[in-house]
């Protein structure tokens, strides 16, 4: 089922999962540029994509922010993949 | 020498053994050999079935089937099992709803490869089948073709991005895992009271530098809809029935990380832009 969330790092807003089933990996835009012309990333900026260590093992998300709340359903603090990503991980680490 | 097929026909040429007859194929299996299944997915729900017919050294022909759940956040999925000694006389993989440019997979004939990390420390064997399932194709082996991860056609997707702030920029990122080729990129802009001559740029980057900078060939003053298009083959336009286009080079590839965004001259606190909505070509990372 899509569910919208609201990243609480940009304010942005954005479906998880897309009309055709697929995730949606939301990651920050960078902060308006300053007065010297420079994009800069924002510090506590989101970023849902995968990270991985250096021997290519998967760790979770790459940034989580100030995390999202969804604004469709109050009662999931998360898109679903991530929350499964988590508890996989966790029994990764339990096991 | 072994006994041969008596045939009906007396004057017959060419005989076939049946007794301590060579093996049909040349893959062999001994007992330490395993068969690894790689696999990276982005369609939801989906099983990949991996069956493979075994020539045992009795003579019977034994099937194995292998079921397997990736999830579909293109991390690469690892499974390895044991196989019984004998020949392989045939591999197939098979999946359920998916598209061509969604589900990757490779089977390797390996020893002591550890499942959780890709490419790992261990022996590779023979790479028996690689390529992308679908609903409608399957891999094979032997027979069948090796594959690379953008060898063919992707999946043409729709995809709705993220709604910015007001007075913040759109930026889409490709996923790590996947290979984007833009089609088209269309968004509304909505200029809020301040008096302002906002140029909307479209840019392409590799999450740092700039690729490539497609500026609106006008102003946008104050209190003003904008919708843009960019889309390939298209003439650009300023301002035609309330839609601007920029023109978009032909093919262009996106790796994972790379963005494709909005960096607007004179941007104000209440310019809102819409969620973009746009078409790509994807396919898994190689």
């Amino acid at each position: 089922m899509i569910q919208v969330f609201r990243c609480e790092s940009c304010k942005g807003l954005y479906r998880s999962p897309q009309a055709d089933g697929t995730i949606y990996h939301h990651a920050c835009p960078p902060l308006p540029p300053d007065k010297k012309g420079r994009e800069l990333p924002r510090p506590d900026r989101r970023d849902e994509n995968l990270a991985f260590n250096a021997a290519g093992r998967l760790t979770g998300l790459k940034r989580e922010g100030k995390g999202v709340t969804c604004v469709s359903d109050k009662k999931l603090a998360e898109p679903g993949w991530i929350s499964d990503l988590k508890r996989e991980l966790k029994k990764r680490e339990d096991g | 020498m072994g006994d041969s097929v008596i045939s009906a026909r007396p004057n017959r040429l060419i005989t076939l053994g049946v007794q301590d007859a060579a093996p049909p194929t040349d893959s062999y299996i001994s007992q330490d050999d395993q068969l690894f299944t790689h696999v990276i997915n982005s369609a939801p729900g989906i099983s990949v079935i991996i069956t493979v017919r075994l020539l045992l050294p009795d003579g019977r022909i034994n099937t194995n089937q292998f079921q397997y759940f990736p999830n579909s956040t293109r991390a690469p999925f690892q499974a390895s099992q044991f196989l019984a000694e004998g020949f392989i006389l045939s591999v197939t993989a098979t999946a359920g709803a998916s598209n061509i440019g969604q589900t990757w997979v490779n089977c390797t004939l390996s020893r002591n490869l550890p499942v959780g990390t890709f490419p790992a420390t261990g022996a590779y064997g023979e790479i028996l089948l690689q390529g992308y399932l679908s609903g409608n194709n399957c891999l094979t082996w032997p027979r069948g073709q090796i594959q690379g991860t953008i060898s063919q056609q992707g999946w043409i997707r729709s995809i709705t991005g993220t709604l910015p702030a007001a007075g913040a920029e759109i930026s889409e990122t490709v996923p790590v895992g996947a290979i984007w080729s833009l089609k088209s990129f269309l968004f509304t802009f909505t200029t809020g009271a301040a008096v302002a001559n906002r140029v909307p740029h479209l840019i392409i980057d590799d999450g740092t530098n700039q690729l490539l900078n497609l500026a609106y060939a006008s102003t946008i003053a104050a209190s003003l809809t904008t919708q843009i298009l960019t889309a390939l083959g298209i003439t650009p336009i300023v301002v035609s029935d309330g839609v601007a286009r920029l023109n978009t080079p032909t093919n262009i590839l996106l790796s994972a990380g790379w963005r494709i965004r909005t960096l607007t001259t004179a941007l104000q606190a209440a310019d809102q832009y819409t969620a973009p909505q746009y078409e790509v070509e994807e396919w898994i990372a190689g």
